[in-house]
């Protein structure tokens, strides 16, 4: 009986391993995601783990293990998302953030940039970083977004020219 | 155009990734592994940091002030003369009223080892003691910061080797340490309980135990050349005194409402008693929580309440298991667990159906639960939903509470996440009472996107409560 207890136990603990495992093979990836949305390590982390969490609590609904990566991307886009939104609400209290420091440090162009981006659509903005950033295939994109390799192509041109709008009211900086 | 806006973004994305590229792993390991114990135990779709209710606080505070003065009144201990622990002696106000530890300290079960790591910057670290068995440790430990600068703990890696990159440590761990305190120049001495990653049949010859530690003055982006990880190799010996303990397995099952609820994985052993419930698959009821479940030790007057070990449970795919504090002194005495009842819904009513276009419920278990007027005056999105509680069915709601489940599916079965509300609130909730009783206002994030109507959400939790004595006996 001993043993047919134990082997509960190590398949318990193998569900929990597995997954671990799954997400930590990911890790640096998905922090560099985050970090490209929000650009401090502290919350970067916790977008981390929050999407860590949101995962492990829904690990049954995904009905096929291979598509494991994907999936956790698009829960952790989600987490940036949301904390987005939530840093768009506080507006007031991030512009009192102390980072006005690093802020200093960057440059103008880099600035512009980070700006044009905030100005993105949410969900055009998510295209704009995993082909840009992440190198991906506008196929892996669509499967990751779970959206038609079509709709995600449209999304990445008025991705760019959101962008460009935005760059441009900068004062043609870029192209001047 | 298109290639410009290409190039900067590239270079711009270049940029980042050198700056991301700066984490440490120990720092990304320590969010996954955060983020999974995180998930075991949110019951509630509301974050437990997020959720600060007074009637949060007075329940955590009833529940540590309770077992407390339970186990200080307990006259079968205050009967027991303390044991001297030796060396150990200096952890006696850290141990404080951890039955385990204490019992195992006056047993003689947690070992004296004093093995301390290099010097490291002004840093030392020393394992005092340590008792193992197959689902945990315990580490008595103390950090010597001979500078005059306060350190951040990252906290314990447990590895069989220190070229070995798996992790032993579980993620249903616990720690009594007060991290707060644990890097400040001087001398701190701490006390973790750690659970293992899985049930281990035996151990490795040599556990390898890292303590992490960082400049708080630092920038906690700060590269990894500022964590100071400092290791000792203590040798386990494989002998009774670090592997004691018995499995049980146990027949019968508790009958509640005529549910039946089932304790498998049971392991008595010195770092604390196990056990993880099981739902009958026939149950005609979705069972949330068992009320008050609690151990006894002895018989007679010489009862005694093990209290579950605070924070201390894990959810594993849906099954939650205990962790209850065990006395080392009295090992060969019966042990039963008592249950005061469960929260549940019939299966059939565990949806809640609402049209949140026309703010109507279509479909929820009980009239106490409405749409709030409040919703007119809130955003786009925000589902504002009343539950109203009787003045003497307060405690019910303390019990079990009310969740619903962060995943929510429109009519067409397309499946979508609750947003946050209030400021990064993922959930929030208010309470205004009255003569007649409580009204709970929830507020939920549905989103401004239009969606298939009507919308189904399902329950974490739900305070319908089935008050029912049942005992079963351990051992």
């Amino acid at each position: 009986m001993e043993h047919i207890i134990n082997d509960e136990m190590e398949i318990v603990a193998t569900d929990e391993d597995i997954f671990y495992e799954l997400v930590a093979e990911q890790k640096r990836k998905l922090y560099s995601i985050a970090y490209s949305y929000l650009r401090n390590e502290a919350d970067s982390l916790e977008v981390l783990q929050e999407a860590t969490c949101r995962a492990w609590i829904k690990r049954q609904s995904l009905k096929d293990s291979e598509r494991f990566a994907p999936w956790l991307t698009r829960i952790l886009i989600n987490c940036c998302n949301d904390e987005l939104k939530r840093r768009k609400r506080n507006a007031v209290t991030e512009a009192a953030r102390s980072d006005v420091g690093i802020m200093e440090m960057k440059s103008d162009r880099r600035l512009d940039m980070e700006q044009a981006l905030e100005g993105v659509k949410p969900k055009y903005r998510q295209v704009l970083v995993l082909k840009y950033y992440k190198d991906m295939t506008l196929a892996e994109i669509a499967e990751v977004l779970d959206k038609p390799e079509g709709t995600v192509k449209t999304w990445l041109n008025k991705g760019l020219k959101q962008l460009r709008d935005r760059m441009k009211r900068k004062g043609d900086l870029f192209y001047g | 155009m298109a290639e410009s806006e290409e190039k900067l973004l590239n270079d711009y994305f270049q940029r980042i990734d050198v700056e991301a590229e700066e984490i440490p792993d120990v720092k990304l390991d320590a969010a996954i592994r955060k983020g999974m114990q995180q998930g075991s135990h949110k019951r509630f779709s509301f974050r437990k940091r997020y959720a600060v209710v007074a009637l949060a606080v007075l329940a955590i505070a009833l529940l540590i002030i309770v077992p407390w003065a339970h186990q200080m009144a307990n006259p079968v201990r205050a009967q027991l003369p303390p044991k001297s622990w030796g060396q150990l002696e200096v952890f006696r106000p850290i141990v404080a009223d951890n039955l385990t530890i204490k019992s195992a300290l006056d047993a003689g079960i947690l070992k004296e080892v004093n093995i301390s790591s290099p010097e490291m910057d002004g840093i030392q670290w020393t394992v005092n003691g340590i008792m193992a068995d197959h689902r945990g440790i315990a580490v008595l430990y103390t950090i010597q910061n001979n500078t005059d600068q306060k350190m951040q703990m990252i906290g314990l890696s447990l590895k069989k080797n220190q070229k070995n990159n798996y992790d032993l440590t579980g993620y249903s761990g616990f720690s009594n340490s007060n991290a707060q305190e644990a890097g400040s120049p001087g001398t701190t001495r701490m006390l973790e309980q750690i659970v293992w990653d899985k049930y281990r049949e035996d151990l490795t010859d040599e556990l390898n135990i890292t303590l992490s530690l960082y400049p708080e003055s630092k920038d906690p982006s700060s590269s990894s050349m500022d964590i100071k990880k400092l290791s000792v190799k203590i040798p386990l010996e494989d002998d009774n005194n670090y592997f004691k303990g018995e499995i049980v397995d146990l027949k019968d099952s508790l009958s509640i409402g005529g549910q039946k609820i089932k304790m498998d994985n049971i392991y008595i052993g010195p770092t604390g008693i196990y056990m993880r419930e099981t739902f009958d698959k026939e149950n005609k009821m979705r069972i949330f929580n068992i009320i008050s479940p609690k151990l006894v030790i002895g018989k007679g007057e010489h009862q005694e309440e093990l209290m579950r070990v605070s924070g201390a449970s894990s959810v594993v795919g849906g099954l939650k298991t205990y962790i209850f504090n065990n006395d080392n002194m009295r090992p060969a005495e019966p042990i039963k667990l008592e249950v005061e009842g469960i929260s549940a819904l019939d299966q059939s009513k565990v949806e809640l159906v609402i049209d949140t276009e026309t703010q109507q419920i279509l479909k929820a278990p009980d009239n106490n639960l409405t749409i709030s007027k409040r919703m007119e005056n809130e955003e786009q999105g925000i589902l504002v939903l009343d539950y109203f509680i009787p003045k003497d069915d307060m405690e019910a709601f303390a019990d079990s509470g009310f969740a619903l489940d962060d995943n929510f599916v429109d009519s067409t079965g397309s499946g979508h996440w609750l947003g946050w509300v209030k400021d990064g609130y993922s959930g929030y909730k208010e309470f205004n009472e009255d003569s007649r009783g409580t009204t709970v206002t929830f507020f939920f994030n549905v989103g401004k996107e239009k969606l298939p109507q009507p919308l189904t959400f399902k329950f974490n939790s739900y305070p319908t409560l089935f008050k029912e004595k049942a005992s079963l006996r351990i051992k």
